[in-house]
């Protein structure tokens, strides 16, 4: 697509139009190089602002902190080990709470949609329950299950359970009604149709409810280790703003948005490769 | 095909048309009983799952299988949700104070929100330099900044409407500057050329249409907004009723929180009931 001479014809192209050509492909060149720059301006823009603010004592420094101690703590933090110790429990609560809940929110969702009586008996209470926010019943859970890791990933679990149960619902409720009538004509049993129709046609459903799982995810993990726990990035957050330590809150959050911006990366590059067949 | 079978039945009952077989008003009535039998159905599996959940709960309580100190049961809730709870005026100064957290924050939340998003949709070299910082901040769990929140703004109500306008904003944001960059080029080029000033065009093209972008947000904003105000609640408050539940918690009166809980499920489901509501009364002319 750029300004070549066209190689595919090898027809020799007329001057006008390869100076065109060019012409154009500078001008995108230029456009994307002031995007660029823009953002740059834009982030650094919004830096020093903060840093100003901050500098010269126009908000209290001690409530926001500034991009140049939050830099300086995150930096001191990398080489301390309850950085990797907090790290390790929060992704632990939150790789193992999506695992279960997204076997559980599948399976069921599967079981459900392929009777489609139940699953309008079902749908009105399962938007009643979910109306409840998950991670409200944080207290209970803890209460129930103590304060280790159990609870935690209990949260985890149920919060991605209503992501991944709804979607597949819906995912089964709109598969093509004639395939299943044809299925079922050549003889295939419920369970064969679920292998053969329902699956392939709920992971394109599954794959993208990921994403918001992975948000949900973070935040059950991060707000049942605020309530009571003594480990975690929430759990260091908390603290950190107990002890009026602004700087390492501002480190955590950035800790937390790079980690889940890392993990839906990952999802973006398996539904890169999973749905290539679309 | 639903209306077909009904048509067909009310002809056979106002008796317009005599000369329908029978085999087709056989066949019509038939189709009718099948379809109520359905919608029974329908209902009596839910009322069947509602009442097992609800057993099994007073089950296990019942007969010691969990103790009660940590379950409680459904019987108690309800006794205690109608005898003690609702004759407390503490309950109703909690009610009250997590209200208006929710609706304060749902208010600056979205209004902020539109404003920003209208700004940056208007202005899209602006909007080109800060998106990655947008798309940054909107990366960081929101709810995560209720430590600091509660660091900045104390104990009051301020922290949590903070908290709860945080969320808001940034669904509504989104929602607004991606319905403007939807929006039809073609009507704004004509409003133009009959004369409408730049203002002029924002008044009268894309401002109403932003309404219904911000009620769009508001179906997600405002579960958004009542995690704010009760988790705002639980990490640092002194009323409301987070903070009432994160007390009953702490004093095992496992029977009490159950009752806050419920409550907070039924602010949830009214809340998002009025919003349907709204937004089909708003959306209907489409």
């Amino acid at each position: 697509m750029s300004g070549e001479p066209n190689e595919m014809t090898g027809t020799a192209e007329p001057d006008w139009l390869q100076d065109f050509v060019r012409e154009q492909a500078k001008t995108r060149r230029r456009s994307r190089v002031e995007v660029w720059f823009g953002r740059v301006v834009g982030v650094c823009v919004v830096l020093a602002v903060w840093q100003a603010l901050s500098s010269f004592n126009i908000v209290q420094p001690i409530l926001i902190s500034s991009p140049y101690l939050v830099g300086k703590d995150i930096g001191g933090w990398f080489g301390q080990a309850t950085l990797w110790t907090d790290l390790r429990t929060t992704l632990t609560e939150m790789l193992l709470g999506l695992l279960f809940g997204t076997v559980v929110g599948v399976v069921s969702g599967i079981i459900v949609g392929v009777r489609p009586r139940l699953a309008k008996a079902v749908q009105p209470l399962v938007i009643a329950v979910h109306s409840v926010p998950v991670v409200v019943l944080v207290p209970l859970f803890l209460l129930w299950f103590g304060f280790g890791l159990f609870p935690k990933i209990l949260i985890v679990s149920l919060s991605v359970f209503f992501v991944m149960f709804f979607n597949t619902l819906t995912g089964t409720s709109e598969v093509n009604r004639l395939l299943i009538s044809s299925m079922t004509i050549m003889g295939c049993g419920t369970l064969g149709i679920v292998r053969q129709v329902y699956i392939p046609s709920v992971v394109a459903w599954v794959i993208i409810a990921m994403r918001s799982a992975i948000a949900y995810a973070l935040v059950g993990a991060v707000v049942s280790e605020f309530v009571a726990s003594n480990s975690g990035l929430g759990y260091e957050m908390n603290n950190a703003a107990l002890f009026l330590d602004v700087p390492r809150v501002f480190s955590v959050l950035i800790v937390l948005t790079v980690l889940g911006a890392l993990l839906s990366g990952i999802v973006d590059v398996a539904e890169r490769r999973l749905l290539r067949w679309r | 095909m639903s209306s077909a079978g009904e048509e067909s039945v009310i002809t056979i009952l106002s008796g317009t048309e005599p000369d329908e077989p029978a085999w087709l008003k056989e066949f019509a009535a038939r189709e009718l009983r099948a379809r109520r039998r359905d919608h029974a159905m329908v209902w009596v599996e839910r009322i069947v799952i509602v009442v097992v959940v609800l057993a099994i709960w007073q089950c296990l309580e019942s007969f010691n299988v969990i103790s009660a100190a940590t379950i409680s049961d459904p019987v108690d809730v309800v006794r205690y949700f109608f005898g003690t709870l609702l004759e407390q005026s503490g309950f109703y100064t909690d009610l009250w104070l997590t209200f208006q957290e929710m609706i304060l924050g749902l208010i600056f939340g979205s209004a902020a929100g539109a404003v920003v998003g209208v700004a940056l949709g208007l202005l899209p070299r602006v909007a080109s330099a800060f998106q990655p910082v947008l798309v940054g901040l909107n990366a960081v769990p929101k709810i995560a900044l209720a430590p600091l929140a509660v660091v900045w703004l104390g104990l009051g109500i301020q922290s949590k409407v903070l908290i709860a306008a945080l969320g808001v904003f940034f669904v509504v944001f989104f929602n607004v500057i991606g319905g403007l960059a939807d929006r039809d080029p073609v009507l704004t080029q004509n409003v133009r050329m009959l004369g409408l000033s730049r203002l002029q065009t924002l008044a009268a093209v894309l401002l109403p249409s932003i309404g219904v972008w911000v009620v769009t947000a508001l179906k997600v904003a405002i579960s958004l907004a009542l995690i704010g105000a009760i988790v705002g609640e639980y990490v640092g408050a002194n009323a409301g009723l987070g903070y009432e539940i994160n007390n009953a918690i702490n004093s095992v009166q496992v029977t009490r929180m159950v009752a806050l809980l419920a409550v907070v499920a039924i602010i949830g489901c009214l809340l998002y009931g009025v919003i349907a509501l709204a937004e089909k009364q708003i959306l209907r002319w489409r």
